[in-house]
């Protein structure tokens, strides 16, 4: 049943690939851009904070302790740099993270509303509660790596991607985002913003790397919103054209892409169980493809990370979805392969298991001759000409990311920013990974991620803005 | 030839015993609890539920459910608390005996074990650091600690270094051997700041603090 569940999402994504035109190379939040953070104006002082958020963990889960927030929040001051938690099960596992700052007010919110601004943390060891006992664990709070783009602080942020127009035009790139009601432009240096609105009623998801015939020298920014796609010009200008030729009921967009070849623009789009493809020559009518329903099988987004790869002078394609990995080769392409059976053949489903236990694989990247696999239990890297995969040993995953789920992937040539749920891991040219509790930062639900490669600025947007941080420290 | 004879033998005797498969059950579950066989897909569990040898049972944070093992009356029991996962790895009846092997890689569990008039139980429940073995009682485990409430348990660490622990004892390992009942740390000790078990108004038996200090 789910060999044939997996057939038939190959068949229908890949029907959906072709009826696009062609694979389509996306974002995959690594560039080269150049960014320079300003140094992080924490004190470092544990006395300057009035607040203390402590969030418990065991193993990965999130433990609740407060009352409404997951975590327990005290002010310093009445706490005496002292918090006792409880009671919790007694076991092993558990792992605190203190973060210490302050609150400021929302500009977003605006009244009363505050946003808390985290300015030390201290991760403990893992320990065991033991029954009947009060456990201590004595912490000595750092400064916080993490700094926030204070143009869009406060605001909820749907993604980011980046624009680079020039390789040889130093700081010629611009980061997009939206929030709910506004395409937002950043300037290179993170300094500024100009602002679209979206249409009435109409609300941005997320952000996609998208093109448009009209523009042929760069890429530009889609946002994706309850009501279809909006290719963002940049400014105060959407392109609200590009929908006219859009199928009746567009539903919301959790995702897209797309790219220009040949003047021509191939694009896709990920709904709630379902896929789509677009193509426009600016001659005739677009051409949606918007049927490739998958809702039988699954709910969200089929597709949960994809990659292209033009290194060897062919076109491969590598999907991460919910049902199965799998590469499909360019001659499904070249050679107009478009029968079932051919299809099936062409592709080539593939598995990891670490110490015997399936993985299921959520992200992808490439580098050079690795690919590196984001699982539900950690990443490991493998030969991307050998994808028939034995089991892979715990010692082989990148230790950091051992049992922790990936979210969000960047690995660059120099730095590598892998995303989990409650850790940033990083590391800078091969050098061992660090461990960054995403609390310590203003994000703690994290939208989008941008690793710049040649400086190692780690970018994520999420619901308070973006937080920012240096992984060579600043 | 005279080995040869005797090993098969024994190898025939071994073969003709009986083998039944022990019925497991969900009897009681509460809050997000699932379970899934070998590697396959979580489903969400539900009372009634016959569970496969090599399913894993899933509790969430606050949920609970209730197994029981063998025959409807008579069945052992196991209760499995919140943040807890536990695989049934032996479910089997052999001449008379029933042999229950359960691990339990985190999280907490009470059994309680018991069997129809005539037959024996092997009930073993594994952590990584322990193995509580017992025959006909009643115990609670989070895989490193034990608490006796019937019968007599033997409690060993995965080297194999074990004690017997008797009704209402406690033994703890943290890998080496189990510790002696009569130590401060299975005493429930008020460490004297303040928060010690005797100032713990709520939350469930086996449940601790943590102070956080800065």
């Amino acid at each position: 049943m789910m060999k044939n569940t997996i057939k038939l999402l190959g068949i229908a994504l890949i029907t959906g690939l072709l009826l696009a035109g062609c694979y389509v190379p996306v974002n995959d939040g690594v560039g080269s851009v150049g960014i320079k953070l300003p140094d992080a104006s924490s004190t470092g002082e544990a006395s300057d904070q009035e607040i203390a958020r402590i969030y418990l963990l065991n193993e990965i889960a999130l433990v609740t302790i407060g009352e409404t927030t997951p975590y327990k929040v005290v002010e310093i001051e009445q706490a005496d740099n002292e918090v006792s938690i409880g009671p919790v099960p007694s076991g092993p596992g558990y792992q605190i993270i203190l973060v210490l700052g302050n609150d400021a007010a929302d500009p977003v919110a605006g009244g009363d509303a505050t946003i808390f601004v985290p300015e030390l943390y201290a991760v403990s060891d893992q320990f065991a509660v033991i029954a009947g006992q009060a456990t201590l664990k004595e912490l000595v709070p750092v400064t916080s790596p993490f700094g926030l783009v204070p143009v869009v602080f406060g605001e909820n942020l749907k993604g980011i991607v980046n624009v680079q127009r020039g390789p040889t035009i130093p700081d010629d790139f611009l980061f997009y985002t939206a929030s709910a009601g506004e395409a937002i432009e950043l300037a290179h240096d993170l300094s500024a913003t100009v602002r679209a609105a979206l249409p009435d009623g109409e609300e941005a998801i997320g952000m996609g790397m998208g093109a448009l015939v009209t523009e042929p020298t760069y890429g530009v920014p889609w946002v994706n919103t309850t009501k279809g796609i909006l290719p963002y010009l940049g400014g105060t200008s959407l392109e609200l054209g590009f929908r006219t030729d859009y199928p009746s009921d567009f539903p919301p967009v959790l995702d897209s892409g797309a790219f220009l070849s040949g003047g021509d623009l191939f694009g896709w789009f990920q709904v709630d169980g379902g896929l789509g493809g677009v193509y426009d020559n600016e001659v005739g009518a677009k051409q949606w493809v918007a049927d490739i329903d998958l809702s039988t099988f699954i709910s969200g987004q089929p597709i949960s990370d994809l990659v292209v790869d033009s290194s060897t002078g062919g076109i491969d394609g590598y999907f991460a979805s919910k049902l199965g990995a799998f590469k499909a080769p360019e001659r499904i392409l070249t050679e107009n392969i478009n029968t079932v059976q051919g299809i099936l053949e062409a592709s080539s489903f593939f598995e990891v298991a670490i110490d015997d236990e399936e993985a299921t694989i959520t992200e992808l990247a490439l580098v050079d001759t690795e690919l590196y696999l984001g699982t539900n239990r950690g990443v490991v890297s493998v030969l991307k000409a050998d994808l028939d995969l034995d089991s892979i040993p715990t010692s082989d995953v990148v230790t950091e990311s051992i049992g922790r789920t990936v979210q969000d992937m960047a690995i660059g040539a120099n730095y590598h920013a892998i995303l989990t749920d409650h850790f940033l891991i990083v590391s800078s040219d091969g050098g061992p990974y660090s461990l960054l509790p995403i609390y310590a930062g203003i994000v703690t639900a994290p939208t989008g991620l941008f690793l710049d490669d040649s400086t190692g600025v780690v970018l994520i947007a999420g619901e308070t803005g973006i937080a920012s941080v240096d992984i060579d420290g600043p | 030839m005279k080995k040869t004879t005797i090993m098969l033998l024994l190898l025939l005797a071994v073969v003709a015993s009986p083998l039944f498969a022990q019925d497991a059950m969900i009897r009681e579950v509460s809050g997000k609890v699932e379970y899934r066989v070998g590697s396959g897909g979580w489903q969400t569990a539900t009372v009634g539920r016959q569970l496969a040898l090599n399913a894993t049972i899933s509790t969430g944070f606050g949920a609970s459910a209730i197994i029981r093992i063998g025959e409807a009356a008579n069945g052992s029991v196991l209760e499995i608390s919140q943040l807890t996962r536990l695989t049934l790895e032996e479910l089997i009846e052999r001449e008379g005996t029933l042999s229950t092997n359960v691990f339990v890689p985190v999280g907490r569990v009470r059994a309680t074990v018991s069997t129809a008039e005539g037959r024996s139980a092997d009930f073993r429940v594994r952590g990584p650091l322990s193995t509580a073995a017992v025959r006909g009682t009643g115990f609670e485990t989070n895989g490193w600690q034990l608490s006796v409430t019937e019968g007599v348990v033997e409690f060993a660490n995965a080297l194999g270094e074990g004690r017997n622990i008797n009704p209402g004892q406690i033994s703890v390992t943290t890998g080496g051997a189990p510790s002696n009942p009569a130590d401060e740390l299975n005493q429930l000790a008020d460490i004297g700041d303040g928060r010690g078990p005797d100032d713990f108004d709520d939350g469930p038996r086996s449940s601790g603090y943590i102070t956080v200090k800065w």
